[in-house]
C-alpha cells in the first residue's frame, strides 16, 4: 500500500467515526494501539499509570480527529499525541526527561550501567529480556527513539515530527542510545549470553 | 586492508543502510576484517534483540473500555434526539383529541379517579380538576403542545452545544 492509499484509507475512517460510527473508533484504535502503547509502555514505568494514559491518549485523539487536517501521517499525530501526553505525567511526576542531562556535555560512562550482578544475569532468559531490561535504564526520550526506529519502523523523519527533534538530532541520540544500551549489556553480561 | 577499525556508528549506518552508507574504504575493510564483522555481528544481535521485543500488550477489552467512555454521550444524545418524535406523536394525539373527542369533562373525570385512591390529596386534586374543567382547554391544547416541542428542542439543542464544546462527541 503506497502512502496516498494509506491516507485516503486514514481519512475514510476518521470520517467515519466523525458520522458516529463507534465500530470505526475501535478499528482505529486496534489500528494504533501498538504503536500507543510502545510509547507508553517505553516512557511510563509506573505499570498502574500505563492503562490509563494509553485510555486517555485516545480520549484526546477521538477529541482532536475533527481538527485533524491530514498534513502529517495520521501514525504520526497519534505518535506525537501519545509522546506528549506521556512528557505532561513524567513532568507532573517529576521526573528528569533526557534534556535535564545536557546534549553536549552528555557522556555514555557518566549514564553507563551498573556492575555486573550475577543474580541478575540468572533471571534474564534471553537477548530480548536483557535488552528490555535495560532499555528501561535509559533516559526516555532514547527509550522511545529506540522503540519507534525498531518496533514501529519508522524513519528519522517521523520520529523527528513526533519529538519534534531536528532529523540530525533523532539520528546521533539513536546511534548513542545503541551505544549505551550494548556497552551496558556488555558490562552485564558475558558475550556468549548476547551474542551468540 | 585498510588498518583502521569501523567506527561503531559506521557499523550503526552499515546495519541501517547497508554498504551503501558507509565510504566504499569502510566497506571493504569490513568485507575482510574479521574483527569488524564481530562487531557488526554483536550489533546485529542487539538490533534483533530491539526488533523482537515484546510486553506492550493492552488487556483485551481496552478499545471497548476507551469507546464506552467516550460513546455515552453519543448515546445520550440519541435519546434526546427521540424527544422529537415522540413530541411529534404526542402533538398528532393533541390534534386528534382537539377534533375527534368531546373534552367536557374528561380531564376532570380522569383525575378525579385517582381521589378513589389517594384520600388525603382528595380535596387538592378536586380542586384541580375543577379547575381544568374551568379551563377551554379546547384552544389551549395546541398551543401548549407546540410551546413544549419548542422548549425540548431549545434545550436539547443548547445543552447538546454545551457539552459539545466540552467533549468532542460524536456529531
Amino acid at each position: 500500500m503506497d502512502r496516498d492509499e494509506g491516507m485516503d484509507d486514514d481519512r475514510a475512517l476518521i470520517e467515519k467515526i466523525l458520522v458516529g460510527d463507534s465500530g470505526a473508533f475501535a478499528e482505529f484504535i486496534a489500528q494504533y494501539q501498538r504503536l500507543v502503547s510502545h510509547i507508553v509502555f517505553r516512557m511510563i514505568d509506573n505499570t498502574t499509570d500505563r492503562e490509563d494514559i494509553c485510555q486517555d491518549v485516545f480520549i484526546g485523539l477521538f477529541r482532536g480527529l475533527k481538527d485533524f487536517r491530514f498534513e502529517s501521517k495520521v501514525s504520526t499525530w497519534v505518535g506525537r499525541v501519545a509522546y506528549y501526553r506521556c512528557i505532561n505525567h513524567l513532568e507532573k511526576m517529576k521526573t528528569p526527561l533526557f534534556g535535564d542531562l545536557g546534549d553536549e556535555d552528555w557522556n555514555l560512562d557518566d549514564v553507563a550501567g551498573s556492575a555486573p550482578r550475577p543474580d541478575d544475569v540468572a533471571e534474564s532468559r534471553d537477548v530480548s529480556a536483557r535488552v528490555r531490561e535495560e532499555i528501561g535504564k535509559l533516559p526516555e526520550q532514547f527509550r522511545v527513539i529506540l522503540t519507534l526506529y525498531h518496533l514501529d519502523q519508522m524513519s528519522y523523519h517521523e520520529i523527528a515530527e513526533i519529538m519534534k527533534l531536528p532529523e540530525g538530532t533523532v539520528k546521533s541520540h539513536l546511534f548513542r542510545a545503541r551505544k549505551l544500551l550494548k556497552r551496558r549489556l556488555a558490562a552485564r553480561y558475558r558475550p556468549e549470553e548476547l551474542w551468540n | 586492508m585498510e588498518l583502521n577499525h569501523l567506527t561503531e556508528d559506521q557499523i550503526q549506518e552499515y546495519l541501517d543502510g547497508g554498504a551503501k552508507r558507509i565510504e566504499q574504504g569502510a566497506a571493504e575493510h569490513l568485507a575482510a576484517c574479521p574483527v569488524c564483522r564481530a562487531a557488526v555481528a554483536e550489533y546485529r544481535a542487539l538490533y534483533q534483540g530491539l526488533t523482537d521485543d515484546t510486553g506492550f500488550d493492552l488487556p483485551p477489552d481496552f478499545a471497548a473500555s476507551v469507546i464506552r467512555q467516550v460513546v455515552p454521550a453519543a448515546q445520550s444524545r440519541s435519546r434526546f434526539l427521540l424527544i422529537y418524535p415522540i413530541a411529534a406523536a404526542l402533538l398528532a394525539a393533541a390534534f386528534g383529541l382537539y377534533f375527534f373527542v368531546d373534552l367536557a369533562g374528561f380531564y376532570g373525570r380522569i383525575i378525579g379517579s385517582f381521589s378513589l385512591f389517594a384520600g388525603f390529596e382528595d380535596a387538592v386534586v378536586r380542586s384541580l380538576a375543577a379547575l381544568l374543567d374551568g379551563l377551554n382547554l379546547k384552544g389551549n391544547l395546541v398551543v401548549a403542545s407546540g410551546a413544549i416541542l419548542l422548549v425540548f428542542a431549545v434545550l436539547e439543542r443548547l445543552f447538546f452545544n454545551l457539552r459539545r464544546g466540552k467533549v468532542m462527541f460524536f456529531a
